[in-house]
């Protein structure tokens, strides 16, 4: 059993945290259990099936996250109807199960709009850069092929709709942020992974960061010395237009976690600078009677 | 007898059995050859809107069967001509029977034209709801949600109002709600806020809107509205009734209902009331 205890610090201490992801082996009729931050992963092997079975308790942001591999198959731990918890099982059946389990932690399927808590502007020439977590998802494949059974968030946020208007654009979601400036204050959470936004704002007003969409799809993951995870640094540009900016991603693991080693890859490509919507979502405010 | 079995071998033996098998062919011919051609416009306009794709393949379809049927009359003898002046007044005379016809007819080309919905979509008209089926030139045919195939002539469609559901992605759910008059509104906005916030259907942009509708007869009445994405758009409407339910329930919130004071007519005498004892009213089976 591996008990991971948050820790406050981000030098790098003598022994990383245990990480929750990597190759497991499970023998039929046994089960692991994964607690990421508020989420429980109960996964059993059988002879012809996977069967995994979650939860949602507690507070998204409590970092709450052990393994129990392998697990005994008594299931008194999983909450009953009368708790108000609701429990969600699936199948995937096979011909004949192997013994091969893996658990990767991989960004959200869609980009995330973050609005900082309290109002943040950054003057005219100024240069920002804020620490932003968001949660993870939990990929688990089974089999010598790896096959994808299924990515299950560690917290789901609240939908949220990005565009200028009702008529387009997309769907994201949407988590606030206390947008922390100083890296000592960032919690360390290992259901999350925390992005340095740098925002620079060239011109003669002063601009209000009321959200930015972060494009998680395009960022990679990194384990620092610590044990935590990072992505990428993103970098926003502020242009004429109050609502575009160009969006840079940074090469390679952050400054602030250099030895940082990749550990999964992007969901999707892009181009490396792109002129993006993503300060603003102008929905005007509907009028009605 | 003879007679006829002479006339029988005669017809197969002569000119005019090879012109009518020629005819034959090539009637068969040109629908073989429609066929092919309707298929290779559906492959080449495969981007465009399929109920426009079928469209133009049955019009290629009825222009080269038409066109080679008329060949085959040729061939059989007959005089297009003649055929077409006597077309003519046929038209007028069908253009009179078929008004409903040819104005839904032409109401259906209108329609394609502005493309207000498309297969695929959920339309309203009137009362009716249902997922489009095909968008033909005489009419449009729905499927409603009870699994009811419906008809609505085109000419209906020109005149009427027509919901597209589908058209946009996002959709915004309205709430009605009242609330008691000793209740705090406050209070009441604050745990709506928390149930939207809560509810992961529920989109946290656009914000939920709230709108003060009236004082009304039992309780402050006001329209609570939250946005969702289309798909989620009848899950997020029941769940998140139940959750205020549940929510204003916990908060000790009342929704009220209809409250009526009752007089006797005069500011005097107050209504008789006669207690019945708890044991004597069980005693009575009642």
């Amino acid at each position: 059993m591996t008990v991971v205890e948050p820790t406050m610090s981000h030098k790098p201490t003598k022994k990383p945290v245990d990480p929750w992801w990597g190759s497991f082996s499970l023998d039929v009729d046994r089960a692991g259990r994964w607690r990421v931050g508020p989420t429980t992963i109960w996964i059993e092997r059988h002879e012809y099936e996977w069967r995994i079975t979650r939860w949602h308790e507690g507070d998204p942001l409590d970092e709450n996250t052990r393994i129990d591999v392998p697990a005994s198959m008594v299931k008194s731990e999983i909450p009953t109807k009368d708790s108000g918890i609701v429990v969600t099982s699936e199948r995937y059946s096979y011909e004949e199960t192997t013994p091969d389990l893996e658990v990767t932690p991989v960004l959200a399927d869609r980009p995330i709009i973050i609005r900082p808590e309290e109002a943040l502007y950054v003057p005219s020439g100024e240069t920002v850069t804020m620490f932003v977590s968001t949660p993870l998802w939990v990929r688990v494949e089974a089999g010598e092929d790896r096959d994808l059974l299924t990515e299950i968030p560690s917290y789901r946020p609240s939908d949220s709709w990005f565009g200028p208007n009702t008529r387009e654009g997309e769907l994201c979601y949407a988590t606030s942020t206390l947008a922390r400036l100083s890296l000592r204050d960032v919690p360390l959470r290992l259901h999350r992974a925390v992005t340095p936004v740098v925002v620079r704002n060239p011109l003669g007003e002063v601009l209000s960061v009321e959200r930015i969409r972060v494009p998680v799809g395009y960022l990679s993951l990194y384990r620092g010395a610590n044990g935590f995870l990072w992505t990428e640094a993103i970098e926003f540009d502020r242009v004429e237009n109050e609502e575009l900016a160009s969006l840079s991603v940074g090469r390679g693991a952050p400054r602030q976690a250099k030895d940082a080693k990749r550990i999964v890859g992007p969901r999707q490509t892009h181009d490396r600078s792109a002129l993006v919507r993503t300060f603003s979502s102008i929905i005007h405010r509907i009028i009605d009677v | 007898m003879e007679g006829i079995w002479n006339s029988i071998t005669d017809f197969f033996s002569g000119e005019t059995a090879v012109s009518y098998l020629q005819a034959a062919l090539m009637v068969v011919g040109g629908l073989i050859l429609a066929r092919l051609v309707s298929g290779a416009l559906g492959r080449i306009l495969r981007h465009a809107a399929p109920h426009q794709v079928l469209i133009f393949k049955r019009f290629a379809f009825y222009i080269i069967v038409g066109l080679f049927f008329a060949s085959a009359l040729v061939e059989i003898g007959f005089d297009v001509r003649v055929l077409l002046g006597t077309a003519g007044i046929l038209t007028v005379a069908l253009g009179f029977a078929s008004q409903t016809s040819a104005s839904n007819f032409i109401s259906g080309l209108f329609l394609l034209g502005e493309n207000p919905f498309s297969v695929g979509d959920i339309i309203r008209i009137g009362t009716t709801t249902g997922e489009v089926l095909a968008i033909d030139l005489l009419s449009v045919k729905l499927r409603t949600f009870d699994n009811l195939f419906v008809r609505v002539p085109n000419e209906q469609l020109i005149k009427t109002e027509i919901t597209n559901l589908t058209r946009f992605p996002i959709r915004r759910v309205d709430i009605l709600l009242s609330i008691a008059y000793k209740e705090d509104m406050n209070k009441a906005l604050e745990v709506l806020g928390e149930v939207a916030e809560a509810n992961e259907l529920c989109l946290a942009e656009p914000a939920p809107v709230f709108i003060f509708k009236a004082f009304g007869d039992s309780g402050l009445e006001f329209q609570y509205s939250v946005w969702a994405n289309r798909e989620n758009f009848l899950d997020l409407k029941n769940a998140i009734q139940i959750e205020i339910k549940e929510a204003f329930d916990r908060n000790g919130i009342e929704i009220p209902f209809p409250h009526r004071s009752i007089y006797t007519g005069a500011i005097t005498e107050p209504f008789p009331v006669r207690v019945i004892e708890a044991a004597a009213y069980e005693r009575s089976g009642e």
